[in-house]
């Protein structure tokens, strides 16, 4: 029996690997991607602007929190998965949206671990803060600072108590998912001299850590190590090896 | 929606077209406007640091002044 294809048909697939590679080529600028092997671990990126209900304009990058939803209730009810990275490089962006991306990450079963790298600003700190243990990288910086809006105010006094509120939902939700305490978060937020256009303050790596904000300070490594240690203890004595 | 961001608003939307927009004094305030292309100026925005200037009425946002 012939198993050899036909000329044709030889042709045609030596087309598709070459197209294959020059897709690759055009969408990440190389000709291989190296392929994660069969994990227990999924790795979330949360990267530029978080978006919410107003698509943004093209030149921004965004993470949409439709995108993000859906996937961590396939995350929850997925059995192969086991825990949860979340890799955090934003500037912030929608409140909303960042609250219920934070308050979905948190509520989750499985163990979850947060990594700040570059940036986790303004409503990426709610992010950072909603895994069960969190990283900052020794360079990655994190901004506190009050909610702002522009524009044309309708009733002064209801925006200002919706604003207040709103600020409210974020200061306890960071304040409940880590060791800082409401005083301190708020004296952060309203410190004078430190931003150059605006109140609020900047705070890098070690200094996250040492205001309770985040866990520890170290990356990929300590991060899937952490993990690994959540998973084992998660599945209790009863599912590990008798020795 | 309201953004929670260290960006100021105009690096996530973009400016729009301000080829017809001029600056220029009005009563010893200065103003920026939007030239109609008719000789006509609206008032967009009063760019003073003298507060009176605020509140006088002929000074208010959505004017028109001849030029």
């Amino acid at each position: 029996m012939n198993m050899k294809g036909s000329p044709q048909e030889n042709d045609k697939q030596q087309d598709q690997s070459k197209s294959s590679i020059v897709d690759k080529i055009q969408q990440l600028g190389q000709s291989n991607v190296p392929q994660p092997a069969d994990s227990n671990i999924h790795v979330l990126p949360v990267i530029g602007q978080v978006e919410g209900h107003v698509q943004l304009p093209s030149q921004n990058k965004t993470t949409k929190y439709e995108h993000l939803i859906p996937q961590l209730i396939a995350i929850e009810q997925n059995p192969k998965i086991e825990g949860l990275v979340v890799l955090l490089n934003t500037v912030g962006g929608d409140v909303e949206a960042g609250l219920a991306i934070s308050e979905m990450i948190a509520s989750l079963s499985k163990p979850t671990v947060s990594i700040v790298l570059g940036g986790g600003h303004s409503i990426g700190v709610p992010i950072a803060v909603s895994a069960d243990y969190s990283f900052i990288v020794e360079t990655a910086t994190m901004t506190i600072h009050p909610i702002r809006m522009t524009g044309l105010v309708i009733g002064v006094p209801q925006t200002f108590e919706y604003m207040d509120k709103m600020q409210d939902r974020v200061v306890n939700f960071v304040t409940h998912h880590s060791d800082v305490d409401e005083e301190k978060f708020k004296e952060l937020m309203f410190a004078k001299g430190n931003l150059t256009r605006d109140i609020g303050t900047n705070v890098v790596g070690q200094q996250a850590v040492d205001h309770g904000l985040i866990d520890a300070v170290g990356g990929v490594k300590e991060a899937m190590e952490k993990l690994n240690q959540m998973i084992g203890d998660n599945k209790g004595p009863e599912n590990q090896v008798v020795q | 929606m309201i953004l929670y961001t260290p960006l100021s608003e105009h690096d996530i939307f973009p400016r729009q077209d301000e080829s017809n927009v001029v600056y220029h004094k009005h009563k010893n305030c200065p103003v920026k406007c939007m030239d109609d292309g008719n000789g006509k100026r609206q008032i967009v925005q009063v760019l003073s640091t003298d507060p009176s200037h605020y509140m006088d009425p002929e000074l208010q946002p959505g004017q028109w002044l001849d030029s």
